[in-house]
């Protein structure tokens, strides 16, 4: 039986400008089906690793295929890759039906199979009534769909998205997100895609690519990401967390207040582990280690800042209960087991693609 | 009281005596009546006798004046630098000159003229007379100047078919010619006929330029001058009428033989020769050795080679028949406010030493018959068109309305084709 | 404050008035002239404006006004839109270059026309130059179609146009044409499809001021043109010369009335390619 290819596989890909250097040799691949998330702040890379692919600017290095094609050095038409950008790009002088046949139109696609994939992509996107009005007379949302809509119709072998959900508002953006992923699942369409909201790529991805300043940081699936991250930057990137420096003997750590905690990998040295808010609760204790410094009350949680000894923790925990007051004694409880973060962010060639990243060979 | 009353009847009937002598300097050059508002002059006791006594106290009186010359191709130094610094020395009158296209100072004078408002300059000269001849003073400035005692008759009365008997004294002589360069064209190639012009053209195709008649002078000069020689006597009569109107015009011109011939020379000539924009545009041709012989302006191309635009073996020629020139000239305005300076200063821009020093200057040649040829250096005079054959050269131009048909009909006959 | 009827005319009027005053009254006059009415005029009558089109001088220098207009006007299309494409992208140089072309914008037209002339005529600079191998510059002043008046004022054209076609494009939201090829088109494909459409506004504008800003050339015309027929801009200066002025009026009149007829034209042409277009999508 013929090894499954990746759909889409990044080997080495790098960019330099005049000296500069954009993006150092990156690889990653989506495998058939998968929803694949690139994430990291801007300035990271994620948009020149995306121009790659695509195919509208060349790689000063390294390769890209497309289910096992070398699609590296072919313009952008010859790709089999639809992508739906932040800014939806509709043209804005044709109607969202010309808009959604325009790509059928380039393949030369019969009539009726035109009107067989139009009406499919409308009735999934929810387009019904509007296929005859014009891109400026749709509100942001149905541009977004529309986008979408022409993207799919062309059943890519890649679907691209460029941080679709920027440009809505919070409540938009939320019940859009739920869309794509029905969506996802519904065409199981391989997927690529780009945002810089943690909490989006958490929600929607199979895995994660996490990039910094031109690199991948880390890879893996979204639960790792967060609670067992590798590199600092991945843990400070997903939302709240407490870094806090240990000492460790085999599989213990010492917590520089004293207390232990159960270390996933056996170690030995000095090093720092991520411990989230959510692992840490605290009691009310006359003779706790803690103090209570702040109180934020957020509706379901309520987070505390904790001094204890020389650090600084942040909890939290449901508000449900008694909340503490500013300055009472605590104790604090940690769960679970933690992590060591490596010294450095940087996963060099010779430390080799992390734990969680799927082998080249695909063999899912 | 009643010796007042004899002075003045002795007036009339020297005003009566004097208007006996018809046609005489003392009667007005148009009109019934002197057209001045200007009444200091005794207009109908000036001659040329008493013309100095009478006016210098007057105009002294006035003290200032205001000149107005239009842009002719020899440099307005000739004012500046020569005439009014005399001028103003002689007799203490000051002058304040202005230099004005033509078209836009007779629009001026026409708009003060019409408002009853004094005009704003006491002399133009000018290159065309006002539309309405009564805004000139019609003083007979040939008959009374005592420096225009010398002048060429055939240019004193009559500009370009009007005829103005000597209210517009003639100031600055114009000729047209054809200009060779003598390095190029020798001796014995050099055209004395229109028929060796067209000779030498068949024979050295693109070697000649012809001003368009449409863009410059020098083109419808040479348009004038072909016509005279190539048309029957009888045709150059009929077509050298100044009373002739649009309607003889356009019979003479589109509905007779008449110019026939004209047109025959044209159309040959211009299979080879090039025409060209302008009088400048034929003369730089000529400096970029495109062409060797052009239609020209003998002054224009005089300044040329004075100011190093043309080389210095360029000369100048008239066609056995002749070529126009003529002269253009200076006005007093009937609503001028200072009469007396004015005609002092029309008189001096005759005299014999400004004349000479423009000719040798500029080859602005003088209207005055009896400037001394020794006043002109050697080195001008070989820039200028022989005297022998200046002296025979010279023909005159048709009346407006008859030039245009002309000219349009050229534009029909000739560039169209 | 409140306002009462009189306040919007009157804000409106010091703008509008001196409109009226210096644009408004002088072309009711040309025109009113032309038809015969007006302080000079006979009484009404079309045979000032027919006299354009049936006097032979009249009527070529309509085509040759009309030649001096349309010509530069599509060459310059064709060389513009190219060149506004190639500012869009980066290459070594790029700043320089946006400088340079914009050069012949600060320059006069006669003074282009005075360097066509010194430069490029027979017996010009390059002429001499080219003689010392042999060669010889054709003839491209005073020739019958006008070559060097063609150069002349695509030299200055061809910046103007292109600096309102580049603005044009580069108001284009850069994800278009990488959409577009995205979809399946290839870049000429993109460019006819999308580009082109979405820049057409700019497009249109710049072709119209183009050919209107020629219709009235003088000055490279009068230096390099041939010396018949003449545009009507150049009769137009010789009547006034001789105090014509209705043939003046007249010229004026037609040359406003075939400008309109043009552009009108060139709108009726374009839309129906938009509309095309828009079927097509």
């Amino acid at each position: 039986m013929p090894a499954l290819k990746n759909e889409l596989d990044v080997l080495g890909i790098s960019k330099h400008y005049s000296g500069v250097e954009a993006l150092s040799p990156t690889s990653l691949s989506v495998t058939n089906g998968e929803f694949v998330t690139i994430l990291g702040p801007s300035g990271c890379g994620k948009s020149t690793l995306l121009r790659m692919i695509t195919g509208i600017t060349l790689p000063s290095g390294g390769q890209v295929l497309l289910q096992g094609r070398d699609i590296t050095r072919l313009p952008p038409e010859k790709r089999d890759i639809a992508i739906v950008f932040q800014s939806y790009a509709l043209f804005p002088h044709m109607s969202v039906r010309n808009n959604i046949l325009f790509g059928l139109k380039m393949k030369k696609l019969g009539k009726q199979e035109q009107l067989r994939r139009f009406e499919h992509v409308v009735a999934i996107c929810g387009l019904g009534d509007l296929t005859g009005r014009y891109p400026k007379q749709l509100s942001g949302g149905q541009q977004q769909r529309v986008a979408l809509a022409r993207a799919l119709v062309m059943q890519p072998a890649l679907l691209l998205l460029d941080e679709p959900l920027s440009n809505l508002d919070a409540k938009l953006r939320e019940s859009l997100r739920d869309d794509l992923l029905a969506l996802h699942r519904s065409t199981g369409s391989s997927t690529l895609y780009v945002t810089h909201d943690q909490s989006e790529a958490m929600s929607m991805s199979d895995r994660i690519i996490v990039m910094d300043k031109g690199r991948v940081v880390e890879s893996g699936r979204p639960r790792d990401l967060y609670l067992k991250p590798q590199k600092r930057f991945t843990a400070l990137f997903f939302g709240h967390t407490n870094l806090v420096p240990v000492e460790a003997e085999g599989t213990r750590a010492t917590l520089p207040w004293g207390g232990f905690l159960p270390l996933d990998q056996a170690a030995r040295g000095k090093g720092e582990i991520s411990l989230r808010p959510e692992c840490l609760s605290v009691f009310a204790d006359a003779s706790g280690e803690a103090e209570v410094r702040q109180v934020t009350f957020m509706g379901p949680d309520i987070f505390y800042d904790l001094q204890i000894g020389d650090h600084s923790l942040k909890s939290r925990q449901g508000s449900n209960g008694a909340p503490l007051e500013i300055g009472s004694r605590v104790s604090v409880r940690i769960e679970g087991t933690a992590t060591l973060l490596e010294q450095t962010d940087v996963e060099t060639a010779s430390t080799g693609p992390s734990p969680d990243s799927p082998s080249l060979e695909g063999d899912r | 009281m009643q010796l007042k009353c004899l002075a003045a009847s002795a007036a009339v009937i020297a005003a009566m005596t004097g208007a006996a002598h018809a046609a005489d300097a003392n009667s007005p050059a148009f009109g019934d009546s002197f057209n001045v508002t200007d009444t200091s002059v005794d207009l109908s006791q000036l001659t040329r006798e008493n013309f100095y006594d009478v006016l210098v106290p007057l105009a002294k009186k006035d003290g200032e004046m205001t000149f107005y010359s239009y842009w002719p191709p020899a440099p307005l130094v000739v004012f500046q630098n020569q005439i009014i610094p005399a001028f103003e020395k002689k007799y203490g009158i000051k002058v304040n000159f202005n230099s004005v296209e033509t078209n836009v100072g007779l629009p001026q004078l026409d708009a003060a003229y019409k408002e009853g408002k004094p005009s704003p300059m006491d002399g133009y000269f000018s290159s065309d007379l006002p539309a309405d001849l009564n805004e000139m003073a019609n003083i007979r400035l040939t008959d009374i100047l005592p420096n225009a005692a010398d002048l060429d008759p055939a240019l004193a009365y009559e500009y370009r078919g009007i005829e103005h008997n000597g209210a517009y004294v003639p100031f600055h002589g114009n000729q047209t010619v054809i200009a060779f360069n003598s390095s190029v064209v020798k001796d014995d190639e050099v055209p004395q006929t229109f028929e060796d012009l067209l000779a030498y053209s068949t024979a050295n195709p693109g070697k000649v330029a012809i001003t368009s008649p449409l863009r410059g002078g020098s083109g419808s000069g040479f348009l004038t001058a072909v016509s005279h020689k190539l048309m029957s006597d009888d045709c150059v009569a009929r077509w050298m009428d100044l009373s002739a109107d649009e309607a003889a015009a356009d019979q003479l011109v589109n509905n007779s033989e008449c110019f026939a011939p004209v047109w025959a020379y044209f159309n040959d000539l211009l299979e080879t020769a090039q025409i060209t924009n302008g009088n400048t545009d034929t003369l730089n041709l000529m400096a970029n050795g495109v062409a060797n012989i052009g239609t020209a302006w003998e002054d224009l191309t005089f300044s040329y080679v004075m100011g190093n635009q043309l080389p210095d073996t360029v000369r100048v020629t008239i066609l056995g028949g002749g070529q126009p020139g003529g002269a253009e000239g200076a006005f007093i305005p009937s609503n001028t406010e200072n009469l007396a300076a004015a005609l002092l200063f029309m008189d001096e821009i005759l005299a014999p030493e400004h004349q000479a020093w423009k000719l040798a200057g500029f080859a602005s040649r003088s209207p005055k018959t009896e400037l001394d040829a020794s006043l002109i250096p050697e080195e001008a005079r070989k820039l200028l068109v022989p005297a022998d054959i200046y002296a025979e050269g010279r023909i005159s131009n048709a009346n407006p309305v008859m030039s245009r048909v002309v000219r349009d009909a050229f534009a029909a006959n000739v560039l169209d084709k | 404050m409140r306002r009462t009827a009189l306040d919007l005319p009157l804000l409106l009027l010091p703008g509008v008035g001196f409109l009226i005053l210096t644009f408004g009254l002088p072309l009711y006059w040309a025109i009113s002239g032309s038809l015969g009415l007006g302080a000079n005029g006979t009484g009404f009558t079309l045979m000032h404006l027919a006299d354009i089109f049936l006097e032979t001088k009249f009527r070529k220098g309509l085509m040759m006004s009309l030649y001096y207009s349309i010509a530069p006007t599509i060459l310059t299309l064709f060389v513009a839109i190219p060149l506004a494409m190639l500012l869009q992208k980066s290459f070594p140089g790029r700043k320089l270059f946006n400088g340079l072309y914009k050069i012949p914008l600060a320059i006069p037209s006669i003074v282009a026309a005075f360097m066509v002339l010194t430069l490029i005529e027979q017996g010009g600079f390059m002429d001499r130059a080219m003689m010392h191998i042999g060669l010889s510059m054709p003839k491209i002043v005073r020739d019958q179609f006008g070559i060097g008046v063609i150069l002349s004022t695509l030299w200055k054209d061809i910046p103007f146009m292109t600096l309102i076609i580049a603005g044009a494009f580069g108001a284009i939201p850069k994800d278009m044409v990488p959409a577009a090829r995205s979809l399946g088109a290839s870049r000429v494909r993109a460019f006819l499809m999308v580009e082109l459409p979405l820049a057409m506004p700019g497009v249109t504008a710049a072709t119209l001021l183009c050919f209107v800003k020629s219709i009235g050339n003088f000055a490279a015309p009068s230096l390099l043109g041939p010396a018949y027929p003449l545009p009507l801009s150049i009769q137009m200066y010789d009547a006034y010369l001789e105090g014509d002025w209705i043939a003046i009026y007249s010229m004026g009149t037609v040359l406003i009335i075939v400008s309109f007829l043009v552009l009108g034209a060139y709108y009726a042409l374009t839309a129906r390619t938009l509309q095309h277009m828009k079927r097509e999508g």
